[in-house]
């Protein structure tokens, strides 16, 4: 193929929210598809010039009604200048797929599968992309008939093992990360009103008492022992987070993101073995180096079962082994995206579901 | 925006993403308010410096040495006027010596008495310490094996029967749970 055969089109309502998996993921794709081609960045917004981002220049296409919406296809910004042969979009993003077909009716669709809704036969891409694997990689919507398991390129920092979180003098803890979002004032340890603790983590905390339970919350490790608190941590980086699960027992996700778990991969990469809940996008990352839970025993015997340390290193390692093998090779990710979309050209390829 | 990404703590990543955790807990454990913890360890009072002085003074004062035979006409004649002062004020004395000797022995009693229960004051933190760990442990346990028990069990060709676990719609298919 040629470049103008790899042009791709890459329509993101998300890519402004840096909190967001959804935009983590997309960047990522948008990532590995400029080592193969040319890439326009296309969100929803009104803007005369393109912003730069990174590598990208983010092009504003216009706004519909409501917050974050497309335009109209007549009030649209998108120029038809160089049509792509492929469009990537988000897969509860209806109305991008729409655009697509409308904007640019030779593209293929390719939709990043996350946390779907219900997509009617008539607005389905012509592929779903994965990059959490057939299994994972959230819900896939009804219907899909081309998956395309990518993987994916998720970074870490290996010398968050040389040295722990200067905030802790120890190690072997249980880091429970949780399932409480948005920014929430940062507690005083002194201030007994605001030790409230999301109940999963009041469940661990009540259950291994000898144990130190970190809990990460709103940028702030609290520390939990003898079932009361200790002490707060700062975690202003993503390299404080990396130590933090570098040196943990295990890595409790309680909320993992939507469409790969990135903080679960993260905790495998550095070898330590992940609980997460069933159902959830990290579902297959905890399988594969941990335990998945549905209920509060099964999360309690999960870390239990992982106290012990034979077993810990048996599930950490191989944990660490997949994680790697999916999520540690940045070439190979640029690999099997080119041949999701060398796929995509054809008649057949990728994956039945 | 990059920038922003790269030092993304947990918070930033969790904004805008719907969380799939979504448990039908009936309650979570209350946690405490005080931390069961041990305080720093308590140096014994008999040995504090205070207390080690006045024994010190008070073994002087009754130092029963025998003193060496007095020499020279002064020498003698102040040893005479003490034996004469001690002589005609002897039993007030020996009164005020056994109230300081009392003193000291109850302050001593005390001191012993407060070692004691410095001592069984640090074991009984160290027990109190152990009870929350053992209690808390058993105690959650039982509870979340009751919380499963009460869970309902709905027919297991149910499609719409509802997870254990019921992530937050939206990030995972309702699948049906096993058992």
């Amino acid at each position: 193929m040629d470049d103008r055969s790899r042009r791709t089109t890459v329509l993101s309502r998300h890519w402004s929210q840096p909190g967001s998996e959804a935009a983590f993921v997309m960047r990522s794709l948008a990532g590995a598809l400029s080592r193969l081609g040319p890439v326009d960045v296309l969100v929803p917004g009104w803007a005369t010039r393109s912003r730069p981002d990174g590598a990208f220049d983010v092009r504003a296409v216009g706004a519909g009604a409501g917050e974050g919406s497309w335009p109209d296809m007549d009030e649209c910004g998108w120029s038809t200048g160089e049509p792509p042969a492929a469009v990537l979009v988000h897969a509860d993003d209806r109305a991008a797929t729409t655009l697509a077909r409308a904007m640019a009716p030779a593209a293929r669709v390719l939709a990043l599968a996350g946390p779907g809704r219900r997509v009617p036969a008539a607005d389905s891409p012509d592929a779903w992309l994965t990059v959490a694997g057939p299994a994972g990689g959230g819900a896939m919507p009804p219907g899909a008939r081309r998956i395309l398991d990518v993987g994916m390129h998720v970074a870490i920092n290996l010398l968050a093992k040389v040295q722990r979180h200067n905030g802790l003098g120890f190690s072997d803890y249980l880091l429970v990360l949780s399932d409480r979002s948005g920014r929430r004032q940062t507690p005083d340890v002194g201030d007994r009103r605001d030790r409230r603790v999301t109940p999963l983590a009041a469940w661990l905390a009540a259950r291994f008492p000898r144990d130190h339970v970190v809990v990460v919350e709103s940028a702030t490790a609290a520390v939990w022992r003898a079932r009361s608190l200790r002490g707060l941590v700062r975690v202003d980086t993503r390299m404080d987070l990396w130590r933090l699960m570098a040196h943990a027992r295990c890595t409790i996700d309680l909320g993992p993101g939507p469409i790969v778990g990135r903080e679960c991969v993260e905790s495998l990469r550095l070898g330590t073995p992940v609980v997460a809940p069933t159902g959830s996008a990290a579902e297959a990352a905890a399988l594969a180096g941990g335990f998945a839970f549905r209920d509060v025993p099964e999360l309690l015997a999960a870390v239990a079962e992982l106290a012990d340390p034979g077993r810990r290193r048996e599930r950490g390692e191989a944990g660490q082994a997949t994680a790697e093998a999916r999520y540690g090779d940045p070439v190979r990710f640029v690999d099997r995206v080119g041949g999701a979309l060398a796929a995509v050209g054809g008649p057949t390829g990728g994956l039945d579901p | 925006m990059v920038a922003t990404l790269a030092l993304n703590p947990r918070e930033l990543l969790n904004e805008g993403s719907p969380r799939p955790t979504g448990l039908t807990l009936l309650a979570a454990p209350t946690l405490l308010e005080h931390a069961p913890n041990p305080g720093p360890h308590l140096a014994p009072v008999r040995q504090a410096t205070e207390l080690t002085a006045v024994h010190r003074q008070w073994a002087q004062l009754h130092d029963v040495e025998p003193r060496p035979a007095p020499r020279g006409v002064r020498a003698r004649l102040r040893r005479r006027l003490v034996g004469a002062g001690e002589r005609l004020l002897g039993p007030a004395l020996s009164e005020e010596r056994e109230l300081v000797g009392g003193l000291i022995r109850a302050t001593e009693a005390l001191a012993v008495r407060c070692d004691e229960l410095a001592s069984r004051v640090e074991c009984l933190e160290d027990v109190l310490v152990e009870v929350v760990n053992v209690v808390s442990e058993d105690l959650t346990s039982v509870r979340a094996a009751l919380e499963r028990a009460d869970l309902p069990t709905p027919a297991r060709d149910d499609p719409e029967r509802p997870l254990v676990l019921a992530p937050t719609a939206g990030v995972a298919s309702r699948r049906p749970a096993d058992g």
